[in-house]
């Protein structure tokens, strides 16, 4: 009797078990996972450090771009290594991260909000210009891709989840696998949404705080959509000339406008913490110095950006640093001529060579300076003093990085002096800004020869001056930059309006020239490198001068040579090859894209141009 | 145990165990400079007289850590190590209860409850670098902690040693009828820390944090929960033959989908059986004496797994959201989405199948002892991560992967050669080999990548149809490449095949420069492909242990060790481009084989490194005699190339340009064979007239020494081959080296 009793109890047992599975799916449910969220928490989150989350968008943007645009040097030594020597088989190339950010989180995310959040968001039509906002960005870094890849898949990418595609094809710049320009169907996604948003109510939701570039000013969306629809159609200038003509004519004529003051500039402001630990992107302060070519640029015209972007060499008194005018100090006793010995140096703005050649000499080899020298008991001593000025790394990287066991006091300002609170500095990467829109309407009204956009070009050039000395005051101000922010500073120099009209009341901004636009364009792309490329790439300019002295008003590069071979400027990305079960679509559109006889015999022959980059 | 009436008994049992570590050996890996192997081969020459800067580093008066010399990351070691504190204590209980009732005859019934409870509790503190510990906004404290639990519940209906008759003979039949619930409990781990530095230099409190102090807590529920039911049935036949058949079918909560997500598969139920048959045929048959037990023994069994908690929502698209500082430092909900690998709404039970034949032998009244088994076991559907296409949406997916096998053997010998009422001796050895191998992984992926590159060294991979664990170089990728080698088409039996392509790269060094001839790569002839470099796997594991006995002496020694396999040494990457490792003398003058130059200052030295390679199709090389001027040295070997004139490579240059980070990853790669003294044990027994006296049963006295040296060790240099940066066996890689260390313990057992 009782072997049965259990035999029942087991069995009972046993259905318990089974009716478990409901328990089980909740046991097996992270409660911090949320189904639904407020489509504009996702649109913050889609955006988040747009283009600049991880460390090394930093890093390789300084070994990169801005090594190759000839704003910094390596400070030991300009390296042959990132350019193409024909004579050998390495193909380097600039650092750019639009193609993993788009497929790993901007294009990713922020077509999951479009196509799936809010669509099952039971008040959908009330986040259209939530979804319009959203495309757009979407749209600017899928261009911004193929800017420089020339392929990626496009039309069937990231379709997994939706629609089962696994194995996606590769759309090309020129040519989608519809048949279709691509570049045009970014032009007319920018311009359906922009002619969405123009139609705005006040029943649509407005992203407020959620939105770090415009905190969700719709009006400034649109004329953000208008200028990106004018400087992806400048691209074509070559190319597709007449598709340039018609988009500018389109773009310009659209009531919204396009960004026409410094608050209309798209930057994109990051959360207020981000980046708090400079480690390795303090390397700006001391891997780098900046480049001869920019500092001529500079100085020659006393520039009152000067003293914001650049850092004077330890050769003279005030600088900000008791060790480094202690050892300004012993060179002054020692060497009471350094003036006539140490000349080259002591105006304080020192730019080194950019050429690889130029390491043959001991100047360009090294950020300090090695100087002899026997002390007063009469023992052979040396010291070093800075001779190549730093380039102004406070706009990359808060307070321009700690002092740890990588960076050393004598690399920046005394930090109990000179560093602001971190909390009080945010940093910010820039998209497109009020003075490159200037230079970039000046440029196409030069070349129409008429006036665009109801200004002439010189109006054009000489307000895009204006707007980017202000700009970088500004700039410089919220970044704690000493000499634009710190009245105690020993070199507080702020840009004040008197300088900006002194600058350009200069008998070379007088008039307008092609070089002259881009020489500017160039300074002003400081803290937009790879724009800057983007530009040298369709205009050749700045161009090659053995010394890079500037002439009447006009920037130019200092040539490259490596054991007198001459070097060349990447051109373009490597298309990552993707994961093995993609790899016959990857070899197809290689295939493709080799077909415009341009773009290189293989896909890591760098020095080969994308479509839109005729020659 | 107690007899609560004629029916019950209950048992019950605690274990405690505690353990506070403090100060553990940093492997390296982005601290480098905490790394004691690092500290004396990277960043200090060989020369450095260490323990004379140990004295002098620390103002006497002060305190202060001296800032003048260039020794900044060895004295930022030194005082890590002999002021910081970084402990860390472990509590772990274990409690369990039995309830067993003899409920017939042969029928009892039990029911067990086990419950596990892990503490982890953690401190650090930080001393200033300046005068006095300080300065203020210097140091730093935290606490921090983790507790967590398991608990097991097993039921079980037993009935033993009931008899079947089958004709004349009787089989004994031990049934048991079992149900399992087993699972975790909810964890909540929190750590405070100060913030900012402290105000007071080295007074370790929260009140003395120079910013506000914001604590951390988390809470992770109870999340995983498995029940089990299993019968297994005994038979034997006159305890010669035994056969054991059991079926057992789990329900795995890991394998469920959350109710929102309405196709998943749910395969959250796995029934495995198991069988398996042991027969001692020394009883069945008529053996001589001297084989005095035997016993074969087969088993096929299976065992079905599931997976970690929440495994299922990985990819399907759901949101963690959390509040953050927006540009103004107001807060702001940022909310993403956990896309990234693709959701799997069908995850099946992982199913290990194992097979399993041995023999157990014995000889001569067992004084020679023989155990060797031979098994295969696959394991089907495992539960992995792969790598997908990042561009159709999801970098890495989670799949079932096919069939994952492992087969080997293992062989244990033990003899007593000397066996007396007082003396007794016994030898063992113990070898076994094992074989990965993967026999399928999925349809639509062929290859596994079980380590991606680490600080410019190889990758560790493994592929369908090939061994479990290869060590590679990375894909078209010039940091950790392949060596590309001299191969002559037309003749096979070219003395230049197979060495490494060289090729001038500059000249180094102002004002006299010296030339630099480096290894050219794969990479560099635009080859792309992965090359097979070495592999995880050993050949095989081999142990040997003796024990002695003597009256109430004894004694215990174990000697183990791998052959085979291969280790990479970031350590040996760095060190060896420094030239502070003794592999590194080589070529450096004379009696290291360098080969003669004159330098310089026209002086005749032997110090340029003798370099196997051939020069590389239109290599060229400038000449000693006036180097403006290069000649043609293709295909020359470098000797032949120093024969024609070529300036030749100082030895320091070689390792400084072809040695460190970057470097061809074959050149770090080490053969990881080493044997090891693992134990040597000496114990002491109270004779029974003094345990009489003090009423005790049983006292022993044993004294241990643990890792007292290795007796082979194939790593070069004096390496560690302890040092592997973690517990994975997949990736034997060193960051870091830590010093050889040996325990020693002393043990007391009493039983009353």
């Amino acid at each position: 009797m009782n072997q049965i009793k259990y035999i029942i109890l087991s069995f009972t047992f046993l259905f318990l078990a089974t009716g478990c599975l409901d328990d089980y799916r909740e046991l097996n449910t992270n409660p911090e996972l949320l189904g639904t969220v407020d489509p504009r928490n996702a649109f913050t989150g889609a955006t988040e450090n747009w283009n600049n989350s991880q460390r090394h968008h930093l890093t390789g943007k300084y070994s990169g771009v801005m090594q190759i645009m000839q704003y910094i040097v390596g400070s030991e030594g300009a390296s042959a290594s990132i350019y193409i020597n024909s004579k050998n088989n390495a193909r380097p190339s600039p650092y750019t991260p639009y193609y993993s950010d788009y497929f790993g989180q901007i294009g990713l995310r922020l077509r999951y909000l479009v196509n799936t959040v809010i669509p099952l968001n039971p008040e959908k039509e009330r986040y259209q210009d939530v979804a319009a906002i959203a495309n757009i960005l979407e749209t600017y870094e899928a261009w911004l891709m193929f800017d420089a890849y020339g392929a990626a898949p496009y039309t069937e990418g990231l379709k997994l989840a939706s629609e089962g595609i696994g194995t996606p094809r590769y759309d090309l710049y020129q040519q989608d696998i519809n048949g279709k320009a691509l570049y045009k169907v970014f032009d007319e996604k920018i311009k359906e949404n922009v002619a969405l948003l123009q139609s705005s109510n006040e029943n649509q939701y407005n992203l407020g705080r959620n939105d770090f570039f415009y905190a969700g000013n719709v009006s400034k969306w649109i004329r953000f959509g208008n200028t990106l629809r004018i400087k992806m159609a400048q691209r074509l200038e070559k190319a597709d000339n007449a598709f340039y003509n018609s988009v500018i004519t389109d773009a310009l004529a659209h009531p919204g406008g396009i960004i026409s003051s410094h608050d209309q500039s798209a930057i994109y402001h990051h959360p207020n913490e981000h980046n708090n630990n400079t480690d390795d992107m303090q390397a700006l302060t001391t891997s780098y110095v900046a480049s001869r070519a920019l500092v001529n640029y500079l100085k020659k015209y006393n520039d009152p950006r000067l003293p914001i972007l650049v850092r004077r060499n330890g050769f003279g008194n005030g600088n900000n640093n008791t060790e480094n005018d202690a050892v300004f100090a012993t060179l002054k006793k020692y060497y009471p001529n350094y003036d006539k010995n140490f000349s080259q140096w002591t105006d304080r703005y020192v730019g080194m060579a950019a050429n690889p050649d130029s390491t043959n000499s001991l100047w360009s080899t090294t950020a300090y300076f090695t100087i002899p020298y026997v002390d007063d008991k009469g023992v052979a001593q040396t010291m070093t003093v800075r001779n190549n000025s730093q380039i102004e790394s406070r706009f990359y990287v808060k307070n321009g990085g700690k002092v740890s066991n990588t960076l050393g006091v004598r690399e920046k300002e005394d930090q109990a002096l000179y560093d602001v609170s971190q909390d009080a500095i945010t940093l910010f990467t820039p998209l497109i800004t009020y003075p490159e829109v200037c230079f970039m309407m000046a440029e196409i009204a030069q070349k129409k020869g008429s006036a665009m956009g109801g200004k002439t070009a010189l109006t054009w050039f000489r307000d895009g001056i204006r707007a980017s000395m202000e700009q970088y005051q500004n700039w410089a101000e919220d970044m704690g930059v000493p000499s634009a922010m710190n009245e105690n500073s020993d070199n507080y120099n702020p840009i004040t309006t008197a300088k900006i009209d002194a600058y350009l009341a200069r008998p070379e901004f007088q008039s307008v020239s092609l070089e002259k636009i881009i020489s500017q364009q160039w300074v002003n792309l400081f803290m937009r490198p790879e724009e800057a490329w983007a530009y040298w790439k369709r205009t050749g300019l700045p161009a090659f001068k053995p010394q890079p002295e500037p002439e009447n008003g006009v920037a130019f590069f200092e040539e490259l040579k490596s054991g007198g071979d001459a070097l060349v400027i990447p051109r373009r990305n490597v298309l990552p090859t993707p994961n093995t079960a993609n790899v016959e679509n990857f070899n197809a559109a290689v295939e493709s894209l080799k077909a415009d006889p341009n773009y290189g015999t293989a896909v890591d022959r760098t020095e080969g141009r994308i479509w839109w980059d005729k020659p | 145990m107690t007899e609560l009436n004629d029916v019950f008994t209950l048992e019950a049992g605690v274990n405690y165990a505690f353990s506070r570590a403090q100060n553990g050996a940093n492997q390296g890996g982005w601290n480098w400079g905490g790394n004691l192997g690092m500290m004396s081969t990277y960043y200090t020459p060989r020369n450095m007289d260490i323990e004379a800067y140990e004295s002098l580093y620390r103002d006497p008066a002060t305190k202060a850590v001296e800032t003048t010399t260039p020794w900044g990351i060895l004295r930022g070691y030194l005082h890590n190590r002999d002021m910081n504190l970084d402990q860390r204590s472990e509590n772990s209980l274990l409690s369990n209860v039995t309830l067993r009732a003899k409920i017939a005859p042969k029928l009892t019934a039990s029911l067990q409850g086990n419950y596990n409870y892990y503490g982890i509790s953690t401190m650090w503190q930080s001393y200033g670098q300046g005068a006095n510990y300080g300065p203020t906004g210097s140091g730093g404290y935290g606490r921090g902690g983790n507790n967590s639990g398991s608990y097991n519940f097993l039921g079980m209906l037993q009935s033993m040693e009931n008899k079947l008759q089958l004709g004349d003979e009787a089989i004994t039949v031990d049934g048991i009828l079992a149900a399992e619930l087993y699972g975790n409990k909810e964890s909540h781990s929190w750590n405070k820390s100060t913030n900012g530095g402290l105000v007071s230099p080295a007074v370790f409190a929260f009140s003395n944090s120079v910013n506000r102090i914001t604590p951390n807590f988390d809470y992770t529920p109870r999340n995983n929960q498995a029940f089990g039911l299993s019968a297994i049935l005994n038979f034997a036949w006159r305890d010669q033959l035994f056969l054991e058949i059991t079926g057992r079918n789990d329900w795995l909560s890991t394998l469920t989908y959350p109710s929102y997500m309405e196709t998943g598969m749910n395969n959250y139920t796995v029934f495995y059986p198991s069988a398996n048959a042991s027969w001692v045929f020394t009883d069945t048959f008529d053996i001589p004496d001297w084989l005095s037990y035997g016993k074969l023994r087969a088993s096929l069994s299976r065992v079905g797994m599931g997976t970690a908690a929440y495994a299922t929502t990985r990819g399907f698209g759901v949101f963690s959201q959390s509040a953050q500082y927006d540009p103004n430092r107001e807060s702001v909900l940022i909310a993403n989405p956990n896309l990234g690998t693709a959701w799997n709404n069908d995850l099946k039970p992982e199913i290990q199948q194992s097979i399993e034949l041995g023999t157990d032998l014995r000889f001569f009244d067992e004084r020679l002892n023989i155990d060797f088994a031979y098994y295969k076991t696959n394991t089907k559907n495992q539960i992995l991560t792969v790598e997908a296409v990042t561009e159709a949406g999801a970098s890495s997916q989670l799949i079932n992967a096919g069939n994952i096998q492992n087969q080997g053997v293992e062989l244990m010998i033990e003899g007593t050669p000397v066996r007396t009422a007082d003396l007794r001796w016994t030898v063992g050895t113990n070898f076994s080999l094992n074989r990965g191998k993967i026999i399928e992984l999925d349809e639509n992926v062929k290859e596994w990548r079980l380590m991606g590159q680490y600080d410019g060294g190889p990758e560790i991979w493994a592929y369908e149809g090939g061994k479990f664990g290869v060590i590679t170089t990375p894909y078209n990728n010039p940091y950790g490449a392949a060596i590309a080698r001299y191969q002559n088409e037309a003749d096979p039996a070219d003395p230049r095949n197979g060495k490494p392509l060289i090729s001038y790269w500059g000249k180094v060094g102002s004002p006299n420069s010296v030339p630099i001839y480096g290894y050219t790569t794969n990479y560099d002839k635009g080859v792309p492909d992965r090359v097979e470099l070495g592999k995880v796997e050993p050949d095989f594991l081999l142990s040997f242990n003796t024990s002695f006995s003597y009256k109430n002496f004894d004694f215990y020694a174990l000697v183990d060790g791998r052959v085979g396999g291969n280790f990479f040494s970031n350590t040996y990457k760095y060190a060896s481009s420094r030239g502070t490792l003794k592999s590194s003398l080589y070529g450096r003058d004379q009696e290291n084989g360098g080969w003669q130059r004159i330098n310089y200052k026209g002086e005749t030295v032997y110090d340029v490194y003798p370099l196997d390679g051939v020069f590389d199709e239109g290599s060229t090389a400038p000449l000693a005699s006036n180097p403006n001027t290069t000649i043609d040295v293709s295909g020359l070997t470098y000797k032949e190339a120093l024969e024609k004139g070529i300036r030749p490579m100082p030895a320091g240059a070689f390792y400084t340009y072809n040695l460190g980070w970057g470097m061809p990853a074959e050149l770090g790669l080490q053969d990881n064979t080493w044997f090891a003294l693992r134990e040597v044990t000496l114990g002491y027994r109270l004779p029974e007239s003094v345990l009489g006296k003090l009423g005790v049963n049983y006292f022993r006295i044993g004294l241990t020494g643990r890792n007292l040296g290795y007796l082979i060790n194939k790593l070069t240099d004096g390496l560690n081959p302890a040092s592997i940066s973690n517990n994975n066996p997949l990736t034997p890689m060193d960051i870091g080296t830590v010093p050889f260390a040996r325990t020693y313990a002393v043990n007391f057992t009493l039983r009353f």
